[in-house]
């Protein structure tokens, strides 16, 4: 769905790359997250393939077509939830998405449905000026799909919302990869990537330092072992080796003669995975 | 066709949304056409001395009633531009060009109508239909220049509001070539509405105002696209 190769991109009056050939596929399906701290190319990726920056040097495919060979059409088939919510502020959220929905050529789903899945239902006749940060996102993400587009790009579509709200739009995209969308998120909080990506890619300084799933990432990086914690007058905590610990003698006797806290086993996070392998923290 | 006047409804709906916005795009202009059609003739039947300067008069108040017309649309993509919803719509099948050219065409569609109705009020008889017309579409020029220049070289509506008194006060200027000597009229050239308003003083006293014409178009096309341009570059670089 994606094919990006030697992707370079040099802002003008900038001597350094912003991205720094870079390469990457995404198949049809897939939620493929795009991890970095700020300024290290993930937005300006981002701007690349949904065409806002033009002036690249390497070869994107997307949808089986070079990039540049699509004419304005290509946006009948792509949905962008930007990082910041733009939006009419005297118009209300339907009145927005009725706006925005005359610009497509192809069959809209119905707005207050939308307005309904993502908690808007009830402020769909309110003016967006008067909308919270979190509102607007959650609007941002229903003109995204909308028209129901077989791409879909999301910058840090989580970005001021409640935990409530979180879950609500990030079970939306877990609905939209169901329904066989590709999925392009650029985020750099690790936990939502981790839930809902199939494979991360970690940018930094415009490079790729890594690409793969995040379960491989944190089974490869982490340590194979087991940490106990069980009350025994005070919190104790032990840790134990993964491989053979059904026949440890040690984790046994916790398991059958202690007061069991928690058990769990040590794989890394991603952000530990993140520092260990550029040397640089997300945040 | 649907698509634009469900456009233009929500258009109008932003409009009516925000009072100085409605004011200076219905109410100013219904004011500035009846000084025209009754203030201004009533004033020259007291000061006959004005009655020399009828014409000039009624162009320079339709040129102020356009470029209200502009300011209004300025004010919006402002606001636009504010919200980022530019940016928006540059991920729309659309493309930022259309709308921005829907955007100046509505308003230029709306100053072309004012401008038609002002050169109609009586003392401007002498115009006929199709220089009238095209007077209209001249004046109305100054709309979508208005909108450009506001847009450009300000960045908020306070900026804007004191970007427009000073391209009013240019825009007038050339006013000023009706007074002045053969020659040095001509140093207000470099205003397009120079040519729109001698256009309508030829054509006004039998004569056939072709090279006004051509150079009216020539400069209100140059300006509009150099604004076009700077527009662009200044928002979407």
């Amino acid at each position: 769905m994606i094919s990006v190769s030697n992707l370079v991109y040099t802002y003008p009056k900038s001597a350094a790359p912003a991205v720094d050939n870079i390469s990457f596929e995404v198949p049809q399906g897939e939620i493929f997250g795009f991890l970095g701290p700020s300024g290290a190319g993930k937005s300006t990726t981002q701007k690349i393939l949904i065409r806002l920056l033009s002036g690249y040097r390497g070869d994107i495919r997307l949808m089986g077509k070079l990039l540049q060979e699509w004419d304005k059409s290509f946006y009948n088939h792509i949905g962008v939830g930007f990082e910041l919510p733009n939006h009419f502020g005297k118009l209300t959220a339907l009145e927005n998405l009725r706006f925005f929905g005359a610009f497509y050529d192809r069959a809209l789903r119905e707005p207050m449905e939308l307005l309904s899945q993502v908690g808007l239902e009830q402020d769909a006749h309110k003016r967006v000026s008067e909308f919270s940060k979190g509102m607007k996102m959650r609007l941002n993400f229903v003109r995204a799909i909308m028209h129901n587009p077989e791409l879909l790009f999301f910058d840090e579509p989580t970005s001021g919302l409640d935990p409530v709200n979180a879950r609500r739009i990030k079970d939306l995209i877990i609905e939209q990869r169901t329904a066989g969308k590709t999925i392009f998120l650029t985020t750099h909080v690790m936990h939502d990537a981790d839930e809902l990506c199939n494979r991360i890619a970690f940018i930094v300084n415009g490079k790729i330092a890594l690409i793969d799933s995040p379960k491989m990432l944190k089974l490869q990086h982490g340590r194979r072992q087991v940490r106990v914690e069980y009350l025994n007058g005070a919190v104790r905590e032990e840790e134990f080796p993964l491989d053979g610990i059904g026949n440890n003698a040690g984790f046994l006797r916790i398991l059958q003669e202690e007061d069991v806290q928690t058990i769990h086993t040590e794989e890394a996070t991603l952000d530990d995975i993140f520092i260990k392998v550029t040397g640089t923290s997300l945040h | 066709m649907q698509k634009l006047l469900r456009l233009a409804r929500l258009d109008l709906r932003m409009i009516l949304r925000e009072q100085m916005l409605w004011f200076m795009l219905f109410v100013a202009p219904g004011l500035q056409f009846s000084m025209a059609l009754l203030l201004l003739p009533w004033l020259e039947q007291r000061f006959p001395i004005m009655t020399d300067y009828h014409s000039l008069i009624v162009m320079l108040m339709t040129l102020q009633v356009d470029t209200s017309i502009g300011f209004v649309l300025a004010s919006m993509l402002l606001d636009e531009r504010d919200e980022e919803v530019l940016t928006a719509l540059r991920a729309m099948p659309v493309g930022v060009n259309t709308f921005l050219i829907y955007r100046l065409g509505i308003g230029t569609i709306m100053a072309v109508l004012f401008a038609y109705a002002m050169l109609s009020t009586p003392g401007l008889e002498g115009l006929g239909l199709a220089s009238r017309f095209t007077a209209a579409l001249l004046f109305a020029s100054t709309a979508p220049i208005t909108t450009l220049a506001l847009a450009t070289f300000s960045s908020n509506k306070v900026e804007g509001l004191a970007v427009y008194k000073g391209l009013s006060l240019i825009l007038i200027l050339p006013a000023c070539s009706f007074f002045m000597g053969s020659w040095v009229q001509y140093t207000l050239g470099f205003v397009p509405v120079y040519w729109s308003l001698h256009f309508v003083a030829k054509v006004l006293v039998g004569e056939p105002g072709g090279l006004e014409l051509f150079m009216a178009l020539l400069t209100h096309g140059l300006v509009l696209w150099i604004l076009f341009r700077l527009f662009k570059r200044r928002v979407f670089s």
